[in-house]
């Protein structure tokens, strides 16, 4: 890989929209998986569900609630809505996003949030207006905001390139700038909210040092890759990612060589190890609810090291789409970066190529390898829960049971899920995630209230996901992510020990996983992947970052382009109680423990009362202490 | 801050943050003086983590010039990116630092690439050990054991984090104790009895996992001290009554003081919130009252990290702490392409910030009593793909201090060539030394008893003895 940095930025051609479902095409009257039979069965031999489509909501056998459709009127207040101060009357019981008539602020937000970068007044009013399958459905057609037109407009402003036409600094780090400004601004909030889950999966990293800070257009093709197919097919979206110039200086299969005899070279193995290991089917082999199939009480490996010499073969020959395969800086530059990788016969391995039971024929080229290689891969019975499993993970729930990984694995293989509404999502082929979000979204587990009693309910917000919200909440429209470059780095525990698409390594800010050592979740086997970064030092680190962008008022230099906007709850300042009750939905969609509102509370009352800066003043802190409340970061 | 309340600090000493409220602590009210006086008795390890598995064969390089000229030849295209037919590039045979003969090998020598001149030295001033074909092992293993797919192979060989996870834990990823962590559960109770409890295991880095114990909970440091909270300097403690309440009232909400929520998530997080407020206000008095290193650091990101290290062991009375292990790492060894870019920078950063910890130990006078060894999730192959390497298995790794019986290669160097017995595929090399012998023998060196190095080393007991890496062991 050279270091040469990027030129003049090529142009670059706005992405099709492809990738987003049609609408739904049948209505399925009242239809609730309550008659499709047993889901997960405890024999460890059983392969996939049975795939008889619609994969409706499956009964749950864990415990969770009930579905949402049909719900067993007796068992309405297990099921119910949030209790405590919400700011509507008290809901129906049987709450679910799809059910106009009974949506309460508090459940409209708390799907928001998993939907969105975080919930807004016009999202909130579009749900309660029609309801949330209605909405889900109108992001289904949104088309995707294009991460190739932000960073080409980025990289033509001042100071973006230096006078020879390479990247500056500022240069570098535009797709990152990008990121943050179609998280908080961009109107196609589904797909940019499932793309950023996806991003945590399928990961590059364009931090500092590393060959992709190099390459901003390639960051912003590849990012407009997740995107487009974030809502399409999982089939379409290996294929996209694995052709991508921006994953193969990542994983470094680009000019991947075939073996030779006679000085003992052997292809790079990476991306075939990590395919494998992060992108489909995991390690071990597991059931269809995602839990490891065990064979004398062991789990059993998925894949043998012979199986990755074979697959690495696959991943031969390819480089930029230039004439060059050992391309140079000209070529880097020529617009390659935001093209699919071409395939150079003379380097490619036309061995037999052999692993998972598949055998790809001696002379098949590399284009076909590889599909041949994604088809098994999708097919492979732990594709669907694994990527299930992952995307649960990243939406709704930090340690999710396996009985939901099961119903999401069975909307991912048959391609359909019943929204509550009755109308279908998805286009019933294996690999949909149109139909896997909606799973994931709308399952009964998701949606059901299981109250504060919940002990291992509920997702650890992410710290970049707090700030989004904030963003979208109080900043909003005005937001310039440009001109707030506290934002354009914040890996380091000082600030958020996060940072999209600069991520430290192959497994992401935090591993899927991770069991953290003496904690109450670790103690009752709850993997939490985001108590990785939860530590003495990023903590201190969230809220002084936190606190920057609530104070500064768009008064310090450096936070310029995110000067907030309060008077959504300016007008609450004197009644103290009420702002905390109120902020409580608006930002964590749930009230707060009555140690921490009191708390805050009496505070704020010390703080000094009136309209103007003072007013101005209570509202601050009364955001800062919230969102750094255990209350909010936990969300329900 | 300067003018300490010292009753505060009195009591805070005595409070045990972390992991143990109960009986030893109260000995700290008369047994502070007592202890104080076997400070000299102070011990730590340092986990060097190398993320990503670093290339040894690359790292210790064979020298002679019959070796070096088959290892030239197996890795030809990647010597050529090194420019080796330079005699002046790095990979070059008369570039390399080569070192003493050691008859154990027989006419078989090997060298340090001149980025590691430091270590080099270290090494030359016999305070530096190189242990040979270091990796993970349930028990000893042959080739045909591997081929015939035995039980006793590793779980999950060649995944990044499984071998991390192994490396630190003897398990695969989802092993929740490491071996530092259970290491340092042995010395808890006395450092919780001078007040230090919570500061037994520090790291520099998110990872913990090999920091955990059953009752040890790491310190996560920043690497300028401990973090503040600026949304308390509106609210000084010395202002208005008004605002040292306020104050209070903040401290009491960023420390999520009594609060007892039942979702796992939000508890863990509230406790987390808890231990940092405590942990990191006596960390910051403690190393105020210590100031600087008098040793330059490279800035470097493991320079940053080994200075914040160094300072906290300069602190390690105001800590409370006699017995303590650290972890600090870098990341960048996965060297799949561009091994010849990568590695020698990588070199470059290990070797000054190495060296100029070891410089701080000796002006702390605390070279005997710290020992700085080296980990990474696996070496790599001994064939290349091109420009780089892929997932190995056993590594060669350092060890640094003065106590250590250096200047000497400990264990075994299986020949740098393919297919011979040690070699399970394109030059993976099965480990002849398990990484829990080595955790053993630094255990031991730390004062743990046999029953205590079996505790936190679950298959110790399949391997004969622990290589001998300090002087005072055989």
């Amino acid at each position: 890989m050279e270091d040469a940095p990027v030129g003049d930025p090529p142009q670059v051609e706005t992405p099709p929209t492809g990738g987003s479902t049609p609408s739904p095409v049948a209505k399925v009257p009242g239809g609730s998986g309550s008659d499709s039979g047993p889901d997960t069965d405890p024999d460890p031999e059983t392969s996939p569900p049975p795939s008889d489509p619609p994969a409706a909501p499956l009964p749950a056998d864990d415990g969770d609630p009930p579905p949402p459709v049909q719900p067993d009127p007796g068992s309405g207040s297990e099921s119910g809505s949030e209790s405590g101060p919400d700011l509507e009357p008290p809901p129906e019981p049987a709450t679910d996003p799809g059910d106009a008539a009974a949506i309460t602020d508090s459940a409209a937000i708390k799907f928001l949030n998993r939907a969105t970068f975080g919930a807004t007044d016009s999202d909130l009013s579009a749900v309660q207006a029609d309801s949330a399958s209605d909405w889900f459905r109108r992001e289904l057609e949104k088309p995707a905001s294009s991460f190739q037109r932000e960073v080409t407009q980025l990289l033509a402003a001042d100071g973006a390139t230096d006078p020879s036409g390479q990247p500056t600094f500022q240069g570098r780090r535009t797709p990152n700038v990008a990121f943050w400004q179609l998280a908080v601004t961009a109107d196609d909030q589904l797909r940019q909210r499932v793309a950023y889950a996806l991003s945590q999966i399928f990961v590059i990293s364009n931090r500092s040092r590393s060959p992709l800070f190099d390459w901003p257009v390639g960051v912003a093709y590849y990012q407009d890759v997740l995107a487009r197919n974030a809502l399409g097919n999982f089939r379409t979206l290996l294929e996209e990612v694995s052709l991508s110039p921006a994953m193969a200086i990542h994983l470094t299969y680009m000019r991947n060589l075939k073996a030779d005899a006679a000085t003992g070279r052997e292809p790079d193995e990476n991306y075939a190890r990590e395919l494998l290991q992060l992108f489909t089917i995991g390690l071990v082999e597991l059931k269809p609810d995602g839990t490891p199939r065990l064979a004398n009480g062991e789990p059993v490996e998925s894949y043998s090291n012979d199986d990755i010499t074979g697959l690495a073969r696959v991943f031969t020959g390819l480089s930029l789409d230039t004439d060059v395969f050992f391309y140079g800086f000209a070529e880097e530059n020529s617009g390659a970066q935001a093209r699919p990788l071409r395939a150079f016969p003379e380097w490619h391995s036309v061995q037999e190529k052999q692993f998972l039971g598949v055998r790809i024929p001696a002379g098949t080229d590399a284009l076909a390898s590889i599909r041949i290689t994604l088809d098994a891969l999708i097919q492979h019975p732990n594709t669907a829960p694994f990527v299930a499993r992952q995307l649960i993970k990243r939406l709704v729930m930090s340690a999710p049971p396996p009985a939901y990984v099961a119903r999401v694995a069975r909307a991912f293989e048959d391609g359909l899920y019943l929204l509550p509404d009755g109308e279908l999502a998805g286009r019933g082929e294996r690999g949909d995630l149109a139909a896997t979000i909606a799973a994931v979204l709308f399952d009964p587990r998701a949606v059901g209230d299981s109250g504060a009693a919940d002990e291992q309910g509920g997702k650890l917000r992410e710290p970049v996901l707090r700030v989004t919200q904030y963003l979208r909440l109080f900043v909003g429209s005005a937001f310039d992510s440009s001109r707030t470059p506290a934002l354009h780095e914040t890996t380091s525990a000082d600030s958020l020990a996060q940072a999209p698409f600069q991520s430290p390594s192959v497994f992401n800010f935090y591993r899927p996983g991770y069991l953290a050592p003496g904690t109450r979740s670790g103690d009752l086997g709850m993997t939490v992947p985001e108590l990785q970064i939860v530590t003495a030092n990023s903590l201190v680190g969230y809220s002084n970052t936190l606190g920057d962008l609530i104070f500064s008022g768009g008064v310090a230099e450096r936070w310029a382009g995110a000067g907030p906007d309060f008077s959504s709850v300016r007008g609450f300042a004197e009644q103290p109680i009420t702002l905390v009750d109120r902020l409580a939905v608006m930002l964590g969609a749930a009230p707060v423990s009555n140690e921490t509102r009191d708390r805050i509370v009496a505070f704020l009352q010390d703080l000094p009362a009136g309209v103007g800066e003072n007013a101005q003043q209570r509202v601050r802190h009364a955001i800062q202490l919230l969102m750094t409340s255990p209350d909010y970061v936990a969300a329900k | 801050m300067k003018h300490l309340d010292l009753n505060r600090r009195r009591v805070l000493r005595q409070l045990a943050i972390g992991a143990s409220l109960t009986g030893p602590v109260l000995l700290s009210s008369f047994g502070r003086s007592a202890l104080a006086a076997e400070a000299s008795d102070y011990r730590a390890l340092v986990c060097l983590f190398f993320f990503g598995g670093m290339d040894a064969f690359d790292t210790v390089l064979p020298y002679d010039s019959d070796s070096y000229a088959r290892f030239a030849q197996l890795r030809a295209r990647l010597f050529q990116q090194y420019d080796a037919a330079n005699p002046a590039a790095s990979r070059a045979r008369t570039a390399l630092l080569p070192l003493a003969p050691d008859t154990r090998f027989g006419s078989r020598r090997f060298a340090l690439p001149a980025q590691l001149a430091g270590l080099k030295t270290l090494y030359d001033e016999g305070r530096l050990a190189i242990v040979g074909n270091l990796g993970p092992l349930l028990a000893p293993l042959t080739r045909a054991d591997v081929e015939a797919d035995s039980p006793l192979v590793p779980a999950r060989l060649f995944s990044h984090n499984d071998q991390q996870s192994t490396w630190m834990a003897s398990g695969p990823e989802g092993t929740r104790l490491g071996w530092g962590g259970r290491f340092a559960d042995s010395w808890l109770d006395a450092n919780a009895a001078l007040g230090g409890g919570a500061f037994t295991a520090l790291t520099t880095q998110a990872t913990r996992l090999f920091l955990s114990g059953e009752r040890v909970v790491p310190y996560t440091t920043g690497l300028n001290g401990a973090p503040r909270y600026r949304l308390l300097d509106g609210f000084p403690s010395t202002g208005s009554p008004t605002q040292a309440a306020q104050r209070a009232r903040l401290r009491a909400h960023l420390g999520a003081a009594s609060v007892a929520l039942p979702q796992a998530l939000a508890q863990d997080y509230a406790d987390a919130l808890a231990r940092a407020q405590a942990t990191n206000e006596r960390f910051d008095e403690a190393l105020q009252d210590v100031g600087e290193n008098e040793t330059a650091f490279p800035t470097s990101r493991l320079g940053r990290q080994l200075r914040a290290v160094a300072r906290a062991i300069s602190a390690r009375e105001a800590l409370g702490t006699q017995r303590q292990v650290f972890f600090v790492g870098i990341g960048g060894f996965d060297t799949h392409a561009s091994q010849a870019r990568t590695l020698p920078a990588l070199h470059t950063e290990i070797d000054g910030a190495t060296t100029a910890f070891q410089s701080a130990m000796d002006s702390l006078s605390l070279s005997r009593a710290v020992t700085l060894f080296t980990a990474s999730d696996f070496g790599r192959t001994l064939s290349i793909n091109d420009d780089g390497t892929d997932h190995g298995w056993a590594g060669h790794h350092l060890v640094v201090g003065g106590d250590v019986a250096g200047g000497r290669i400990v264990g075994d160097l299986p020949p740098y060539e393919l297919d011979h017995p040690s070699d399970v595929g394109r030059g993976r090399f099965i480990p002849t030394t398990s990484v829990e012998q080595y955790a053993g023998s630094l255990g031991r060196w730390m004062g743990l008893t046999a029953e205590e190095l079996n505790r936190a080393l679950p298959n110790l007991r399949q391997f004969d003895g622990l290589p001998s890496l300090f002087a005072d062991t055989s």
